[in-house]
């Protein structure tokens, strides 16, 4: 299995001098078969941020009708707002599933569908010519044709998804957007829990974080939110994203052989993201992890 | 006849101390709403008015173990409010403040179907949020809305559980004689749900709009408010959708004047109840005991 990058930013698209050899697009990444572009006649398609836009154009090209899937890992704005401009959903006969995390107050196709409301965007997902299914998942696992998904909760303020995909040969992983679980109770100004409940809540930080390194563990090749520097991540603890060294401790401890830094700052120039995979690079070396291969997702570019 | 009045009198009176029996705590909701709605307020804070209320806590703790979050072990609410993050927290606690105090304890009338008064309530609160939403209205104050269809016939609950003599006479007077629920509560009892479910909104210190829309929402131009209109008009809808409530049975009516009051047209309101059956569905995991 591999993976083709399409967007690779977080938050808002960053067009512009300073961001042209990683790239500015919001999150989209696309699995590519040994065959190329198709996994069991499919297209698999990860989170429809604005790099959605240019891979509905690629795929124009293939034979028609296009049968896709597309694994939403949370509703966040720089995760579904490419999908209005996605052109294969305009086309009759085209078939969208789309996967994404169950939302308490909302389904997953209103959420798509208010993004499209009338005084946001001209037309409504009703309008659309491609049939879109959509599937609401919790933690769980399903096989998508010769693929097997498993689904893990991950930490970022609104229920996320991290997708584990398995071809049976490689494993494929992409964490979302996620942040190390820490007591966020504690952290706050008006003083600790004692006894028991802190306890428990020590318990349980440790417990989930365990539980990720779980699910990490093994995978070939690992997409990993790595938002911050270090020193950045001190004052935005409780944002939902992680930092290079949460990025490559992960990936050391689950035995991974490909880390690629993820989900990069809108304020992070190319210069600051070599910046940031040297210190990565350095770190594991530092902690012997001499054969884990880091680098940076860059969009258009294919990594194996 | 005097004789009527006076018994009706006790009745009155009786079903008057009867909200003081409700549980106190629900002013927990207002505290909710105010967290919820500050962006400073922290996870420690939210805990520590939630842990105040134990039925809003069993409440938040039943949902968040529910299959519907699927959680996969049991959590504490410190262990909950630290796995699903302060905002998804404070959602919750909100939605699931009024019911949980509300929804404990079974009617003992057979004709009160509490699992069709609730799936009313329930429908009314979504459908005055929608209306609340379509009229542009702040998002924070959206949620009051929602609030404001949850309760606005707990009256009825509140006779339901602590007179059910008088009131199941009520119910069967509504019946016989096709009144709507208010005019066979007066008949019967001398006080009707409006102003029952009003004078435990007081005790329980909610918003005094919140107040005027139970106290009004039958009779909205006598009081003219917002809140009051939209859940006038989110009752008549939801009850003409099939969701109608206990004990009406006098015909369902919509005042023509609350339209331009909240400026939208019956057609835009009757488009925001595409989804209604399958969002009544969904919310009732807060009604689940």
């Amino acid at each position: 299995m591999k993976v083709k990058f399409w967007g690779v930013r977080g938050s808002i698209p960053t067009p512009g001098p300073s961001t042209m050899r990683y790239g500015g697009n919001t999150t989209c990444m696309q699995l590519l078969g040994e065959e190329g572009d198709l996994i069991d006649g499919g297209v698999l398609i990860i989170d429809a941020g604005t790099g959605i836009r240019e891979l509905g154009m690629e795929l124009l090209r293939l034979p028609k009708p296009l049968k896709i899937s597309l694994l939403i890992t949370h509703t966040h704005m720089d995760h579904i707002n490419g999908f209005p401009f996605f052109v294969p959903a305009f086309i009759p006969g085209t078939v969208i599933d789309i996967y994404g995390p169950l939302h308490y107050e909302k389904r997953l196709e209103e959420i798509f569908a208010g993004q499209m409301d009338y005084s946001y965007f001209p037309i409504s997902t009703a309008q659309l010519a491609a049939e879109l299914n959509y599937h609401e998942l919790n933690e769980s696992e399903f096989d998508l044709g010769s693929l097997h998904i498993t689904t893990h909760y991950m930490n970022h303020p609104v229920l996320t998804l991290g997708y584990r995909i398995t071809d049976g040969e490689s494993t494929f992983l992409y964490t979302g957007d996620h942040e190390p679980y820490f007591d966020i109770l504690s952290d706050s100004d008006a003083g600790d829990l004692i006894g028991e409940e802190a306890e428990g809540v020590k318990e349980i930080v440790e417990q989930q974080n365990r539980r990720l390194v779980e699910f990490l563990t093994g995978s070939n090749i690992l997409v990993c939110d790595a938002a911050y520097s270090p020193a950045e991540y001190v004052t935005h603890k409780g944002w939902g994203h992680s930092s290079t060294d949460h990025a490559v401790d992960w990936a050391i401890e689950a035995g991974v052989r490909r880390l690629i830094l993820f989900h990069h700052e809108p304020v992070h120039t190319d210069e600051k993201l070599d910046e940031m995979q040297n210190y990565a690079r350095q770190r594991a070396k530092e902690l012997g992890a001499d054969k884990l291969e880091i680098d940076t997702a860059t969009e258009k570019k294919v990594f194996s | 006849m005097e004789m009527r009045l006076a018994a009706q009198e006790e009745i009155k009176a009786k079903i008057i101390a009867s909200v003081d029996k409700m549980p106190s705590l629900p002013t927990t909701v207002g505290k909710i709403i105010q967290l919820a709605h500050d962006i400073k307020s922290s996870a420690k804070d939210i805990l520590a008015v939630i842990q105040l209320d134990p039925v809003v806590a069993a409440k938040v703790l039943k949902l968040i173990n529910s299959a519907y979050y699927g959680m996969p072990n049991r959590v504490s609410l410190s262990q909950a409010v630290v796995l699903l993050g302060i905002n998804t927290i404070k959602n919750l606690a909100l939605s699931s403040a009024i019911v949980g105090q509300m929804g404990q304890g079974a009617v003992k009338i057979k004709s009160f179907d509490q699992h069709r008064f609730w799936e009313h309530s329930l429908g009314t609160a979504i459908v005055a949020k929608a209306i609340g939403k379509t009229m542009g209205t702040d998002p924070a104050t959206v949620d009051e809305f929602f609030v404001a269809g949850l309760v606005h016939d707990i009256g009825k609950l509140v006779m339901a559980l602590f007179l059910p003599m008088y009131y199941s006479k009520a119910l069967q007077y509504a019946q016989e004689k096709s009144l709507t629920g208010s005019d066979a509560e007066m008949a019967t009892i001398g006080i009707d749900h409006s102003e029952v479910g009003s004078q435990l909104a007081e005790k329980w210190s909610l918003n005094p709009l919140l107040i005027d829309s139970i106290r009004y929402h039958h009779r909205p131009t006598e009081k003219v408010g917002t809140l009051t209109w939209v859940v006038h008009v989110a009752n008549y809808f939801v009850a003409a959708q099939g969701y109608d409530n206990t004990g009406e049975y006098g015909g369902n009516t919509v005042e023509e004047a609350a339209f331009p009051s909240i400026g939208l047209t019956r057609e835009v309101v009757q488009g925001s109840l595409v989804n209604l059956p399958e969002e009544i569905q969904k919310a009732t995991v807060f009604l689940q005991t």
